[in-house]
């Protein structure tokens, strides 16, 4: 089999854009795979674009060998788009191999390991009461875990210790909807920057149970994540900011994490990740795929999921009322909180083409945050 | 091709001990009820007959499991046995490992390398041992190896036979007559590393060894040391004149990664069969590039454990040379095809691809 055409699309689903891609071979299977929507998405399509020559020909099956190679050749380190159009890539291959051979890709990988996979909602809503709300209104769907923001509306621009107090408040209100047994990560999203000021905000929100704590500095912190992690007794969350399984082995060797989250659009791809998951066993840390983005995206983490040994828990913002759900079919759903594993070929799941070519991309951007003085803050 | 909507169960996993003359060759194989076999070599780790009963523990609980299912299975085995398993125990797994990566390779009709990603590299380069009582019959030897058969790396010994009944400044100067007689037969170019075989035991002896022999430009020096003591092969390696390996005799990948965390290895030699098996053996090399190591396989086993090694040295970015020994007349008899593995068809004696199908049936696309 050879590789014979690839094909980005482009899409807006209502709040931002998705990328996808499509791998073709001579033999008429066809490979589905999302790089992550970073941004300056533009990029991506052309290193995917720049990369084809390297592909195009080539046995679809040597996706180690195929991805090496491009990587190895464009020397510097890659960046968000480098290893993005790499990721999309990688996805794609494997679907070809599952499709291929008539088995889920999991199968290929040396999987399943579970029967089942369990995903935590996460929520969003500025409206504390709202937020409770809809944590019980999943709970009555059976989803058992979930995340959330601590941060009040509006926190950057109120004093610090108010922001600890609203923060406190706002999740002893999640913790009282939905009572004492569901698990409830916070996600710091990187925007403090000051350790001391992690350690009070999950000192405060300790006494709620926190399954664990996000993103309490910023990924490329290595040593400073390691510090929280010392001074944390929750379990420290991170890694969706990382490329690559040496970054990985660098935090973990560090001793700065308990539960590692690459995101398999960026971080490298299937392959990559269960390399970044064989690392993360040997050092008793869990994984957590970060999930935010297309269904693909989804469907790849669950195999990742079923085919490793130290999986815990998958992001999922399945409530979200954007179009994403239309660009991909079948649409995938977890039952009681689980997704159950696809049994068609490869990843399982197809571009739903008309949809996509119907919602073109829009131009978007991430926005500057600032602090109260007009300084940059982060996102 | 049995594809997806067969189900698969184990029926039996079998332990086959050969006496192939001079050593056992320990054999498992596992049978399922949808015709496929699988088998795998366990490591001949001495008390083989405990080999054997672990293999049937493992069983009682596998037989009526999908043995597609690697990953869970390896972990139901590993955290079932509760207590660090130890050779035997890991013996067993690993080659009940390789038995389930035969299946699966078998029932997709994929050569198992393809599982692993795919081939990263057409043939694999290999080093042979090398040995001799005088510095001319281990020079005889070596052109032998290196003339007739092609291959342009060996592997010796840089103690003399009788080292142990010697001084240590006579068993190193014993060792510098032995080298340099070796680099002079073989020619500056031929990779000659160097195997200690844990038998020095003190730190300061395995660099003055080094450094008496560095200027032969040894490949590396294998397990200077014994295996315990990480953060003591730490410290040797930061004050080694050239590359150290070594790993054989380590399990699973926490051992090797505390080797990889004190910094104490230059070139990890994992042993399939009795490392956790090709399961393992992935991941220890996945963390070993993570930290920019190289893997060179430990292979002192038979036929089939260099067939299941060349598998991980196909699919393997960082894999860097296979040790390889030929089989005796004993050995290759316990198992069928596969002999064009160690018959020299190229230069280098190195295996072709398109040869590896003693192991998983050939693929219907061909080499």
């Amino acid at each position: 089999m050879k590789i014979t055409g690839i094909k980005t699309y482009h899409a807006h689903d209502g709040s931002r854009n998705n990328l996808f891609l499509q791998v073709f071979t001579d033999e008429g299977i066809t490979g589905v795979g999302e790089p992550y929507s970073i941004g300056p998405d533009e990029g991506i399509i052309s290193v995917v674009e720049n990369m084809k020559p390297w592909f195009i020909g080539q046995d679809p099956g040597r996706i180690e060998w195929l991805l090496r190679r491009a990587r190895n050749t464009m020397r510097f380190p890659l960046g968000q788009v480098g290893w993005s159009a790499l990721s999309g890539m990688d996805l794609a291959l494997w679907d070809i191999m599952g499709k291929a051979k008539g088995v889920p890709v999991y199968r290929l990988l040396g999987g399943p390991a579970r029967d089942r996979v369990r995903v935590y909602h996460a929520i969003y809503d500025p409206d504390p009461v709202k937020l409770g709300e809809r944590a019980q209104a999943l709970q009555a769907e059976g989803y058992t875990a979930f995340k959330a923001t601590p941060f009040p509306p509006g926190w950057q621009e109120m004093p610090w210790l108010a922001v600890v107090r609203e923060s406190a408040r706002r999740l002893e209100g999640l913790r009282k909807a939905v009572g004492d047994g569901p698990d409830i990560g916070i996600d710091i999203h990187t925007v403090i920057r000051e350790p001391a000021k992690a350690i009070e905000l999950v000192r405060a929100l300790a006494p709620c149970r926190l399954m664990f704590v996000e993103e309490p500095a910023g990924a490329e912190f290595i040593a400073t994540t390691a510090r929280l992690r010392q001074e944390f007794r929750v379990a420290l969350a991170t890694g969706e900011n990382l490329y690559g399984a040496a970054r990985y082995a660098e935090l973990m060797d560090a001793d700065a994490v308990d539960i590692i989250q690459p995101d398999l659009l960026c971080c490298g791809g299937l392959l990559e990740a269960k390399k970044i998951a064989a690392i993360a066993e040997a050092h008793y840390v869990t994984v957590a795929p970060h999930n935010p983005l297309g269904l693909v995206s989804t469907a790849a983490s669950v195999h990742l999921a079923a085919s490793i040994n130290n999986f815990v828990i998958l992001e999922w913002h399945g409530d979200d009322k954007r179009k994403k759900q239309e660009f991909v079919t079948p649409v995938w759903k977890p039952v009681d909180g689980y997704f159950e594993l696809p049994t068609s070929p490869g990843l399982g799941m197809e571009l739903n083409l008309p949809v996509i070519k119907r919602n073109p991309a829009r131009h978007w951007n991430r926005g500057f945050p600032t602090g109260p003085d007009g300084s940059p803050g982060f996102i | 091709m049995l594809g997806q909507a067969i189900n698969v169960k184990i029926t039996r996993i079998e332990t086959l001990i050969a006496d192939t003359g001079n050593n056992n060759a320990v054999y498992v194989r596992t049978h399922t009820d949808a015709g496929v076999h699988g088998v795998g070599e366990a490591y001949r780790v001495g008390p083989d007959r405990a080999t054997a009963e672990w293999v049937a523990y493992f069983a009682e609980q596998l037989v009526g499991r999908d043995p597609r299912e690697i990953e869970r299975n390896w972990a139901l085995m590993y955290q079932g046995a509760r207590f660090p398993p130890g050779s035997s125990a890991l013996a067993a797994l690993s080659a009940i490992d390789h038995t389930m990566w035969d299946i699966l390779g078998k029932s997709l009709d994929m050569p198992v390398y393809e599982l692993l990603g795919g081939r990263v590299r057409d043939r694999i380069r290999a080093y042979h041992g090398v040995h001799g009582e005088s510095p001319r019959k281990l020079a005889d030897a070596a052109k032998r190896h290196v003339q007739d058969e092609g291959f342009s790396a060996l592997k010796t010994s840089p103690l003399p036979h009788d080292w142990r009944e010697m001084t240590w400044n006579e068993a190193v100067d014993g060792g510098r007559r032995l080298l340099e007689a070796l680099r002079k037969a073989v020619g500056p170019d031929v990779d000659i590393g160097l195997d200690a075989h844990a038998a020095v035991w003190e730190p300061a002896r395995a660099i003055e060894l080094a450094d008496a022999l560095t200027e032969f430009t040894p490949f590396f020096m294998e397990e200077p040391l014994r295996m315990e003591n990480r953060h003591k092969m730490g410290l040797l390696r930061r004050k080694m004149p050239f590359a150290l390996a070594t790993g054989e005799c380590l399990y699973t990948k926490f051992e090797l990664g505390e080797l990889i965390r004190e910094q104490a290895v230059d070139i990890l030699q994992p042993d399939v069969c009795i490392v956790g098996g090709l399961t393992e053996l992935r991941k220890v090399a996945f963390n070993a590039e993570a930290h920019d190591l190289t893997v060179a396989p430990h292979n002192p086993l038979g036929p089939l454990a260099t067939v299941i090694n060349l598998h991980f040295d196909a699919a393997t970015t960082n894999f860097l040379i296979q040790e390889f020994r030929t089989p005796s007349e004993g050995e290759a008899a316990t198992v069928t095809a596969g002999q064009s593995l160690w018959t020299a068809t190229s230069p280098c004696q190195r295996a072709q691809v398109g040869a590896w199908t003693s192991w998983t049936r050939r693929s219907s696309r061909g080499p």
